[in-house]
């Protein structure tokens, strides 16, 4: 039987197209569920627009999708392997969530940049380089903190998938440690 | 802009068709599939083989489709702005409660995909878990299509 931390895994691989695709519908769905629930859904989303809202959630959803695909390549952690650094993982996602959030933002900024700069000439660019920088820092921060909550996430599902499987060889650190100590 | 809303709705509900129309292919694929020993390796018989093939196709399908819901979910909150009802209300409650069937599908679907791609690359038969996996998605989406429409009608 093959040994599950040998097996070669292609990019992007399932795990991250389903990992990436499930952290932008958690986030959006979070998002809306915090809006309904003070009463500020139906004022907010019906301001946004269809379309600026469809090409917002793809942007968000690509984005995802990629650094997604980059953190798990760091981290090495696979459905087959499991985890087997989890601080590395908690790095590679603080890292990648970080990424996230300084382009999220940074393409949000952009339009609203340009539409400010459009209204209210180029005196502004100015204040928008000193609100930029700080808020991309922000942004940086945020998505780190999300970055490491979703990962968190991920590896509880993980330990599940493992249980579903009924197979635990190198689910994570934790059982390939134990596995060692018995074979021993 | 009519037609842009009802192009939001179309896809919402082919959406939702092909995640439980494909769960429910999955769970069928897996009770018509042969039986055999669980010990034998995969790839030993193609007809057994099938159901985790299929599988793992409708997995990357799914969370395409998955996306394209949620998407198009939010879309038709917003077409709908005016009307939207607040938390405190029976509509409100109800969209509460789907919000949350709603994660439940997410965070239950993703160990399903990751169980599928761990059986895949470990070369381990699922045996029964599969078809079972399968079965619950399907029913579990049966119940948010009922919160959808209790939402739309009710």
């Amino acid at each position: 039987m093959a040994d599950p931390r040998e097996v070669a895994v292609e990019r992007p691989s399932l795990f991250s197209w389903a990992a990436g695709s499930f952290h932008a519908a958690l986030l959006v769905a979070v998002l809306v569920a915090v809006l309904h629930l003070s009463g500020a859904a139906g004022d907010l989303l019906g301001g946004v627009g269809t379309l600026p809202g469809a090409v917002v959630y793809c942007y968000l959803w690509a984005l995802s999708a990629w650094t997604t695909d980059r953190a798990l390549a760091a981290s090495g952690v696979t459905p087959a392997a499991g985890v087997p650094d989890r601080r590395g993982a908690l790095r590679a996602a603080a890292a990648w969530g970080g990424v996230t959030g300084v382009l999220f933002f940074a393409a949000l900024f952009a339009v609203a940049a340009g539409l400010l700069v459009a209204a209210a000439g180029v005196e502004a660019i100015g204040f928008l380089l000193v609100a930029g920088v700080i808020a991309a820092m922000l942004a940086a921060a945020v998505g780190a903190v999300v970055g490491v909550a979703l990962a968190l996430l991920d590896v509880a599902l993980l330990r599940a998938a493992v249980a579903l499987t009924g197979d635990r060889r190198g689910a994570d650190a934790d059982v390939g440690r134990a596995t060692d100590a018995d074979s021993g | 802009m009519a037609a842009l809303h009802l192009l939001v709705r179309l896809v919402h509900v082919a959406g939702m068709a092909v995640l439980l129309g494909g769960a429910a292919l999955v769970w069928g694929q897996c009770r018509l599939a042969p039986d055999g020993p669980d010990d034998e390796p995969l790839a030993t018989d193609r007809a057994r083989d099938e159901p985790l093939a299929t599988a793992a196709a409708y997995e990357w399908l799914f969370w395409g489709a998955v996306g394209l819901v949620v998407l198009t979910g939010v879309g038709n909150l917003g077409a709908m702005a005016p009307a939207v009802r607040g938390p405190g209300t029976g509509w409100g409650l109800t969209f509460a409660v789907k919000l949350a069937a709603v994660g439940g599908l997410l965070a239950g679907s993703l160990a399903r995909t990751l169980a599928v791609a761990r059986w895949r690359a470990t070369a381990i038969r699922p045996g029964t878990r599969l078809g079972t996996a399968y079965a619950a998605t399907a029913g579990y989406l049966v119940v948010l299509v009922a919160l959808a429409e209790v939402l739309a009608h009710g």
